[in-house]
């Protein structure tokens, strides 16, 4: 083992331009074989445009992308044989049961055994006989994610792959996840929600209004994480005695309610709030929006950078 | 891809299939089967057609309505089977990329395998093994019926005007599906392609009339159909190959234009 294997996807100064709009501006990104990567990003980031570039189902303004050594632009059909892909939004209309919508799908990359495609609906609990058109939401997603990884891709591009499953089969979902990377696979999963990827990703790149502002080990980034914390107790307490503590700032006592914003390790609030009788206690998903704005604005640039320049 | 995109958009539009087989059936029958009793009317549909004002015959492109080949073509082959067949095609170019495209089901096809154009060239062979099966319906229908309802063209000849007015609706199911494959908007496929078949219609209608509009005729489809009279003349080979050659041509428009854009914005 020598030089590390080449990146799966990586892009440099990718744009993007919607008749006058711009939704990317610039995107450097690096996907490294075999890791879990986390796209993140509110809605609107440019998340899925990035993902259909990749995919060259819409095609870049400038810049370049590769994706498993290739230029998705040139070599759409050679990338696409090998990457299996959730949409963000999965539209199946068939009045056909899901088994065939299914097989006519991996015959379209050569065939895929019933029994493999059986295997991954068991696992997700998704009835093969029912009519696509008529499934749920979460349903549809099943559907959407057994297609994606029923022909075991060497790279799985899944636009928020956990939304409309419930916990348990979000569980599940993150296990074969947890599989395609021990199998030396790579999975590239977008979210607007931190807590969706932070369980299972390597690494994460936040994007924001069409640019990466971040890219980091998935540690240090849930260790920049601030979150809004609420805890109400039993009796009032006092405001002193949770000023200072580490991690701790803006915090509002009301009467028994404290209210504050943690950023990292919430531990010393916590042994804190433990002296006294909790009753409740409400810690928000972290806000992507406010992600990075925390700890890496110098204050100059607040309102993120401008869309004019 | 092979030619799995093919069959799966001939499955998917099976039960359209069957509707405009059945309804192009029907009225084939229907009307083919008035034919004796109007040929025993013979002297007083001629009577009731000299009543009508000049130039209406023509018009309507009738020739005449007491012969069993201008019957036909003053109502089967001239205006209820073009209709229902350029509507099945326009209804089914016009999904076939923009419709699949704005419900949002096209992206999943195009993140598999598969080209731009392999995907347009396989929908529009689907098209026209689609609009054949009614089309040959029209022949079939009157070639079984037709010693029972006194239609005793040959068969050649009635396969010629039914490859006619296929054509018609192949040009305009074209049509549809190139605006629509170059614009993701199905409703401006269905209306570029629905005015041009009134456009058409109307044109090689009143161009019969009026002598500066002649040339109309030459951009309509349903001249190329129409005017060689195959229920008298049987095929030709001209009549034929132009809008078949213009389908294929709108087909490799729509073809370049998908690929040249981008999916579902």
């Amino acid at each position: 083992m020598t030089a590390a294997p080449p990146p799966v996807i990586t892009t440099r100064a990718l744009t993007k331009n919607y008749g006058r709009t711009r939704a990317l501006f610039g995107l450097d990104l690096e996907v490294r074989a075999g890791e879990v990567f986390g796209f993140l990003g509110p809605n609107g980031a440019g998340k899925s445009t990035t993902i259909r570039i990749l995919l060259d189902l819409i095609r870049r303004s400038g810049g370049e992308a590769r994706v498993l050594g290739l230029d998705p632009r040139a070599d759409g059909v050679r990338v696409r044989r090998e990457v299996g892909y959730l949409p963000g939004e999965l539209t199946v209309a068939s009045r056909r049961p899901a088994r065939e919508l299914l097989a006519y799908l991996g015959d379209l990359r050569g065939g895929v055994s019933p029994a493999r495609i059986g295997e991954l609906a068991d696992r997700l609990g998704l009835d093969l006989s029912r009519p696509v058109r008529g499934l749920s939401k979460g349903n549809k997603q099943k559907v959407g994610l057994v297609q994606a990884f029923m022909h075991r891709p060497r790279l799985l591009v899944l636009d928020e792959p956990t939304s409309g499953l419930d916990p348990l089969l979000q569980q599940e979902f993150l296990e074969m996840v947890r599989e395609t990377r021990a199998d030396g696979r790579t999975v590239f999963m977008s979210s607007h929600v931190l807590g969706e990827v932070q369980d299972v990703a390597d690494r994460a790149a936040v994007i924001r209004r069409g640019r990466i502002v971040a890219t980091e080990d998935m540690d240090a980034l849930r260790e920049r994480a601030s979150r809004q914390v609420r805890i109400r107790f039993a009796a009032p307490v006092d405001a002193a005695g949770f000023t200072g503590l580490e991690n701790v700032r803006d915090v509002d006592v009301s009467g028994d309610t404290v209210s504050c914003v943690v950023d990292g390790s919430p531990d010393a609030l916590v042994k804190r709030a433990a002296r006294h009788t909790v009753l409740e206690f409400d810690s928000a998903e972290p806000d992507l929006e406010d992600l990075f704005f925390t700890h890496y604005n110098n204050g100059t640039d607040r309102e993120g950078p401008s869309d004019a320049e | 891809m092979r030619s799995s995109v093919f069959t799966r958009f001939l499955r998917d539009n099976l039960r359209a299939l069957v509707g405009w087989t059945v309804g192009v059936a029907a009225v084939t029958a229907l009307y083919g089967s008035f034919w004796p009793s109007m040929s025993e009317a013979g002297d007083a549909m001629d009577a009731y057609v000299e009543s009508l004002p000049e130039g209406f015959m023509e018009s309507m492109g009738w020739t005449s309505l007491s012969t069993v080949d201008g019957y036909l073509n003053a109502t089967v082959f001239g205006l209820l089977v073009p209709v229902l067949l350029v509507i099945a095609a326009v209804s089914l170019g016009s999904r076939a990329i923009a419709g699949d495209e704005e419900a949002g089901a096209l992206e999943l096809l195009m993140a598999h395998p598969v080209t731009r154009v392999g995907v347009v060239l396989q929908r529009a062979a689907a098209s026209a093994v689609f609009l054949a099966v009614p089309g040959l319906t029209v022949f079939g229908t009157l070639a079984l019926l037709g010693p029972a309802i006194d239609v005793d063209i040959p068969l050649d000849r009635l396969l010629a005007a039914s490859t006619g007015v296929t054509l018609i609706a192949l040009v305009h199911g074209a049509v549809a599906l190139a605006v629509g494959a170059a614009t993701g908007r199905r409703a401006v496929a269905l209306g570029a392609a629905a005015v041009l078949a009134v456009v058409g219609y109307l044109g090689n209608t009143f161009a019969r009339q009026v002598e500066e509009l002649e040339w109309l005729r030459f951009g309509s489809a349903f001249h190329y159909a129409m005017a060689p009279d195959p229920l008298v003349n049987g095929f030709d080979a001209g009549a034929t190959a132009v809008p078949a050659a213009a389908a294929a041509v709108l087909t490799a428009i729509a073809a370049a234009a998908f690929d040249r854009r981008d999916i579902g914005v």
